[in-house]
């Protein structure tokens, strides 16, 4: 068992508007698990990843991951946690542009507690011969990759992608996709990608459909294709 | 609209720009400020200085018959044995001394026909005034050179009548018509007088410039030769206009030695070389350039910034201006709010700082004449002086800026609205990225992080440089005055030095008392030096070197010379040196150098000095003693007290240390702004890093150390490389002021100086990274999120 959601809410409050982004979340994610959270624009699903990921706190329930209890955890402890479990890919690459390929990945690996070789990541994702340009020498795609290079980089047990497709073309999604899934089946790491794109769910082990800040559905798959086979839309 | 969204941009970066008009305003200040001080001197210095006939340069000569002198008066029998120097002669028969002047004069001018000589006698006078001891430099008018300037009242036209210096009498707390006693005459004030041929107040070797403790004095001729004191006396020159500096150099000052009929001259030096009367107009030039150099670096810092931040504010808004683009908006209407932030930078700082330079300069006026003696015009605002310091900084303003406007509004409606998020590396980036070969992520990260941006490298390590050094200086030059004075008095035990009065009898020589000897007119090489005999076994006046070792005894073997001279002249431990004394010239060892910076002197054994200069006919002559107790004043020319000139030296002291306080004040101001402004624009620059950072798990401390930390090591790198820049351009200046005036300034570099400045600069990078540090604990961890929200 990996993380478990007990009636998590969100109310964001500005002046005399509240908004209720989520409205009692529930959820069991398991250790290894592909889970996709596919959803429009204002369902929740980016609250309830940074809510999960301990980037926010929730308004309101209990949010634990093995015997940590997330939702006690002082802002100290929640950037340790992050630290030592989680890894994040967003729709930006926010690459350290200053920073060649490996050098970003070094970023990851310095503060993980049982690092993998940034070398060997970089190859992993298909960039052994870029390693030591710098982002503005690579494509989209490329600089993607290494920004989930950089994020497993320190061995997390949950990597969380927001987007990570958001900013690329169909083929070079896939390619991204491709690594994901690989590094979901290589390293075991628990995978969450938020996506509105409905055609990434079919690779996941399971789809959480939200709407309006609650879940709307959850569909195990029962056969998970694999992401060159997805069907873009 | 726009107007108003220009608004809010200054109210979200208030800060910073009232940390960038900070220096825009110390910039216009420094210059305004220091332009109407030194306009306020320097014409009214200029007519005087022409109207006043100031010499063109002056001629020192023996104050001693030459052998050739005394045979040609054939003086031997009637001179009483002692009476040897010019001014003993004019005692004994005045027509006899002044012949032989006119003799001198004419002489030198047959060799140089196309100068003109005049005499200028003077006499030094020390009295108690109020209690205070005073010195008064009596000087006898000129006919043609160096006439007297009234600045307020008339000349003295009878024998109980003088004019006194203003400042001196401000000082004093007294004004015209007030009585003044000499000794035990009583003098009317009658007006304040100045003298072309000091404008600054050296009125004797040392560099002691206290104006409430000495005058320049004007009495009328015969009270002038009545006057007891030690007379003296050069000749003022002039040459014709066309003859250049250099021409004078080549072929008068650098032939005198060749000259054998004019053997009774030590040397001639032009007003420009002259510290009491020509240093000013270097001091004066300088000082426009400096305060012209520092605003201008100081305001090019602040130019520079401007246009990175509305560079910053631009790229910011690059939507919004594509938007206004795409709806069909003139370049001009979009540029104008951002021309009018630059214009809220600067305009009205740079006015206030002209205006608050305008105050200043009376007070700025004011403090020159406190230590130069010149006249003064009142402070009147003058166009090119607003024009250089509001109008030109602002052109450059609106031009930088301006160029970075365009430019940004020159870019396609649509690559505004979708630009390229690429960044290109820097040289800089790449150097320093292959000196950290194989250092970890974080290290790299955190020193490639203030390279990145080459323009903002390298105003915040000039900045920082700039800072250090003028800090470094101030240290440096706070010492000064107490190596130069106070620590020669320091090192010595004698409490009063009397000079003896030839024309008195000779007083008995009592305990606790102690002979010495000084020839002022000695020579090495063609460079004039005092020599003085002191006893090998004296108890009052020990000689020291750098280590604080006793010296003194080696003056049974060889000669020591003082620090001041060693570095003038070059003397160094264990040179053999010819000095001419008189008429004689004995080659010495040098046995050592002590460590005094008050005079150019060299140190003999007294008997075998006097043996030298009074031709082998007896080693007992002494010139003055030093004494424990207070000698009886009648008995002597002269008495001084140790105490009254270390007095004046620590006066001089206190004004050199507030001087280092305003510069190491401003330079720190500086550098605040510098680390303020860059860190802060550092840490809103990169809100989406430092928020990734942190969602990746980065503590804020980590945070802060990989963000600002890589400052902390620029500064300490830029800090201890301006140490040597500082160093090697003091040295320049030493150098300048050794060949162009002969004065040597004692800069010393302590380590506690570096010590000092590392701690102020350290406290300025904590102080001003503080508010880099706040906003990066503030900033969102979904700021990373942010960039497309959902």
């Amino acid at each position: 068992m990996s993380i478990i959601l007990k009636n998590v809410t969100k109310t964001y409050k500005s002046r005399e508007v509240e908004t209720h982004a989520l409205k009692g979340i529930s959820l069991e994610i398991k250790e290894g698990e592909f889970i996709v959270i596919l959803g429009p624009s204002g369902s929740g699903k980016s609250t309830l990843l940074n809510v999960i990921s301990g980037l926010d706190t929730p308004t309101s329930g209990v949010i634990k991951f093995k015997d940590l209890v997330l939702t006690d955890l002082s802002e100290d402890k929640l950037t340790e946690f992050r630290r030592n479990h989680l890894g994040f890919v967003f729709q930006q690459y926010n690459l350290l542009q200053n920073l060649t390929a490996l050098e970003n990945v070094l970023m990851g690996s310095d503060i993980g507690k049982d690092p993998l070789d940034p070398e060997e990541i970089l190859k992993k994702v298909g960039l052994e011969n870029q390693m030591h340009k710098y982002p503005y020498q690579l494509s989209g795609g490329e600089q993607q990759r290494v920004s989930v290079a950089r994020s497993v980089a320190k061995n997390p047990e949950i990597l969380f992608c927001d987007e990570p497709t958001g900013s690329l073309d169909e083929a070079t999604s896939k390619q991204v996709l491709e690594v994901i899934e690989r590094l979901n089946k290589e390293l075991n790491a628990t995978m969450v990608v938020i996506t509105h794109n409905p055609g990434i769910g079919a690779m996941a082990d399971r789809i959480i459909k939200m709407n309006s800040g609650n879940i709307e559905e959850i569909i195990i798959n029962k056969e998970k294709i694999s992401a060159s086979q997805i069907k873009w839309g | 609209m726009l107007i108003k969204n220009m608004l809010k941009t200054i109210e979200k970066k208030r800060l910073q720009l009232i940390s960038i008009g900070t220096i825009v305003l110390l910039s216009s200040f420094l210059y305004s400020t220091m332009s109407y001080a030194i306009n306020g001197l320097e014409a009214p210095t200029e007519r005087y200085l022409e109207e006043y006939g100031q010499e063109d340069f002056s001629v020192d000569m023996l104050s001693v018959l030459t052998p050739k002198e005394a045979s040609d008066i054939n003086l031997t029998d009637e001179i009483p044995a002692g009476i040897y120097t010019l001014a003993s002669l004019k005692n004994y028969d005045a027509k006899l001394y002044y012949d032989l002047m006119d003799k001198r004069r004419s002489v030198f001018l047959n060799n140089y026909p196309q100068l003109d000589l005049e005499l200028r006698e003077f006499k030094e006078l020390y009295f108690r005034n109020d209690g205070v001891n005073t010195k008064a430099l009596v000087i006898k008018d000129g006919a043609k050179m160096n006439r007297s300037y009234m600045e307020k009242g008339d000349k003295p036209s009878a024998p109980d009548e003088i004019a006194v210096s203003r400042i001196y009498a401000e000082k004093n707390g007294m004004e015209i018509g007030d009585l003044i006693s000499i000794d035990q005459n009583t003098f009317k004030i009658t007006g304040y007088v100045l003298f072309p041929d000091y404008t600054f107040p050296m009125l004797g070797e040392s560099f002691i410039i206290d104006n409430s403790k000495q005058t320049l004095s004007l009495m009328t001729d015969d009270a002038f030769e009545s006057l007891q004191g030690t007379l003296d006396f050069r000749f003022a020159g002039s040459k014709p206009n066309e003859m250049s500096s250099m021409e004078f150099r080549e072929k008068v000052a650098d032939t005198l030695s060749d000259k054998e009929d004019l053997d009774f001259v030590l040397s001639a030096a032009l007003t420009e070389n002259q510290l009491r009367s020509g240093a000013i107009f270097d001091e004066l030039r300088g000082g426009k350039a400096f305060a012209l150099g520092l605003s201008i670096m100081i305001v090019s810092i602040a130019i520079i910034i401007a246009a990175i931040i509305i560079f910053k504010i631009l790229n910011a808004e690059r939507g919004q201006i594509g938007l206004l683009k795409a709806l069909g908006y003139k370049r001009k209407k979009i540029a104008f709010p951002y021309f009018v932030l630059v214009g809220i930078i600067a305009l009205p700082m740079l006015v206030a700082g002209y205006l608050a330079g305008v105050a200043a300069a009376e007070p700025m006026k004011n403090m020159y004449l406190e230590f130069y003696l010149l006249p003064a015009n009142p402070i009147a605002q003058e166009a090119s002086v607003f024009l250089t310091a509001v109008f030109v900084p602002m052109v450059f303003f609106i031009c930088l800026s301006g160029g970075v406007i365009l430019r940004m509004l020159s870019t396609k409606p649509l690559e505004l609205l979708y630009p390229h998020r690429e960044q290109k590396v820097n040289r800089l980036t790449r150097i320093t990225s292959s000196l950290l070969k194989g250092a970890k992520g974080k290290t790299k990260f955190k020193y490639l992080y203030a390279v990145r941006n080459t323009g903002k490298f390298a105003i915040f390590f000039f900045g920082i440089a700039l800072s250090t050094l003028l800090m470094l200086f101030s240290f440096m030059m706070d010492g000064m005055i107490d190596r130069m004075a106070i620590e020669s008095y320091e090192s010595v035990d004698y409490e009063y030095e009397a000079y003896i009065d030839p024309a008195k009898t000779i007083p008995e020589i009592k305990k606790g008392q102690e002979k010495f000897l000084t020839y002022p007119n000695a020579l090495v090489g063609n460079e004039s030096i005092a020599a003085t005999g002191i006893e090998v076994d004296n108890e009052l006046y020990k000689l020291y070197d750098e280590d604080g070792k006793d010296i003194t005894a080696l003056l049974e073997k060889g000669a020591i010379a003082t620090k001041s001279a060693s570095l003038k002249y070059k003397l160094d431990k264990g040179d053999k040196v010819d000095v001419k004394l008189g008429s004689k010239t004995v080659t010495v060892e040098l046995l050592a150098v002590a460590e005094d910076y008050s005079a150019d002197k060299i140190y003999f054994e007294r008997g075998y000095l006097s043996d030298i200069i009074s031709e082998g006919e007896t080693k007992d002559l002494f010139t003055g003693i030093y004494s424990s107790e207070r000698p009886q004043a009648d008995l002597y020319a002269a008495v001084l007290e140790k105490k009254a000139i270390m007095n004046q030296a620590e006066l001089m002291q206190d004004f050199m240390r507030y001087a280092v306080y305003i510069m190491v004040g401003v330079s720190a101001m500086v550098a605040f702004v510098i680390l303020f402004v860059l860190t802060t624009m550092t840490v809103e620059d990169n809100y989406y890093n430092i928020s990734l950072l942190k969602v990746m798990g980065y503590s804020k401390k980590e945070v802060s150390s990989m963000v600002l930390d890589s400052y902390l090591a620029y500064t300490i790198i830029s800090f201890i490389a301006s140490i040597p820049i500082t160093l090697v351009a003091l040295g320049w200046m030493v150098e300048f002021f050794a060949q162009g005036y002969g004065m040597v300034i004692p800069f010393e570099f302590r380590s506690v100086h570096a010590l000092y400045g590392f701690i102020i600069i350290m406290v300025i990078f904590y102080g001003g990274t503080y508010a880099g540090k706040r906003k990066i604990n503030k900033i969102a961890l979904q700021e990373v999120l942010k960039a497309y929200g959902e």
